[in-house]
């Protein structure tokens, strides 16, 4: 199929072409799919290296499971996101807990972005989220990382998670909460020690 | 007062997570985007071999019922709609040959009813090559 033909193809369609042969389908879902996974992995194991392995591991699944797709009865990305969470869990129940990504590892700012004072405050603070996010237990963050950054809905979650919607909602406002209270420690260390207050 | 209402608005958990989500997710860098494109054409199946035209079986056009079809199923048997045509002019001509009354039939052909076939005479000019001649 002609390459300016696939941007408007769903990933149901791609992979169903990827399945049939066309290899212009395989490029086209992995720079659809792969940064949102690399994203979400990232954010889960707080190791780019990590979570590139883990990635590399849920597409070769997908490029596995592809002649056996039916499209319509799931959505591509929400099976993606499950693969990779399983394979975060696995991770972490493997090895001790690593630290969270540090400034070094926070993701590049797009060229023509901010400037360097108001980029150093975002990494600032997408730092101190992150480490927040380290705080959670993994249920927890999976789902506060979906609900709230990967925009995913309460229904696709409970699909990712393998359980059910209300189980969702319980698990991302208990996540909020410690979010709330372990980004309130970070105050201090952020320079925000003071404000604020009554 | 609960924590998130002494929280600063630079660190409110609410704006935080909607600033991660506004970011765009990081872009992969060339290796791994390498890989992941390595591991997939080896995964992937062939293409189809291009197989040689089969004929294509076409369903029945479909028919009216009832008289109509009864009658071009017997049109298929004879040959067609107007060979069926003529072998029932046939028919009816031999028919109307077998019930009609003589009269009609010596109209037709020129004779009449007064000139028994036994004396009619067809060769009339032959009549000299059967006399028997005494030499």
């Amino acid at each position: 199929m002609p390459k300016d033909t696939l941007g408007d193809v769903s990933d149901d369609t791609l992979l169903v072409l990827y399945a049939n042969g066309d290899a212009e389908a395989a490029r086209t879902l992995t720079l659809r799919l792969a940064p949102r996974a690399l994203g979400y992995s990232g954010r889960i194991l707080g190791d780019r290296a990590e979570a590139e392995d883990v990635v590399q591991e849920a597409m070769l699944r997908l490029w596995r499971m592809a002649p056996d797709w039916r499209p319509g009865e799931a959505q591509v990305s929400t099976w993606l996101y499950r693969v990779v969470s399983n394979l975060c869990l696995d991770r972490k129940r493997a090895q001790k807990r690593r630290p969270a990504v540090t400034l070094d590892d926070a993701p590049d700012l797009a060229a023509g972005g901010p400037d360097a004072v108001t980029r150093m405050m975002q990494d600032q603070r997408m730092a101190a989220l992150n480490d927040a996010l380290a705080t959670l237990p993994e249920r927890q963050r999976q789902a506060v990382v979906l609900r709230h950054i990967e925009g995913l809905a309460n229904p696709e979650i409970a699909l990712v998670l393998d359980i059910g919607v209300e189980a969702v909602e319980s698990l991302t406002a208990r996540g909020k909460r410690t979010l709330t209270a372990a980004l309130s420690g970070k105050r201090a260390t952020l320079g925000y020690l003071g404000e604020g207050e009554d | 007062m609960e924590p998130n209402e002494k929280m600063t608005p630079m660190l409110d958990p609410d704006r935080l997570l909607a600033e991660a989500a506004a970011l765009a997710p990081p872009l992969p860098d060339t290796v791994f985007m390498a890989r992941l494109m390595a591991d997939a054409r080896r995964l992937q199946p062939p293409l189809p071999m291009p197989s040689s035209p089969r004929a294509v079986v076409l369903p029945a056009l479909a028919r009216p019922g009832g008289r109509g079809a009864l009658l071009d199923a017997l049109a298929d048997v004879f040959g067609g709609r107007g060979a069926l045509a003529a072998m029932m002019l046939a028919t009816v001509t031999g028919f109307y040959l077998g019930v009609a009354q003589p009269s009609v039939l010596t109209s037709l052909t020129g004779l009449s009813r007064e000139a028994p076939l036994d004396t009619l005479d067809l060769m009339s000019g032959s009549d000299g090559l059967w006399k028997e001649t005494t030499p």
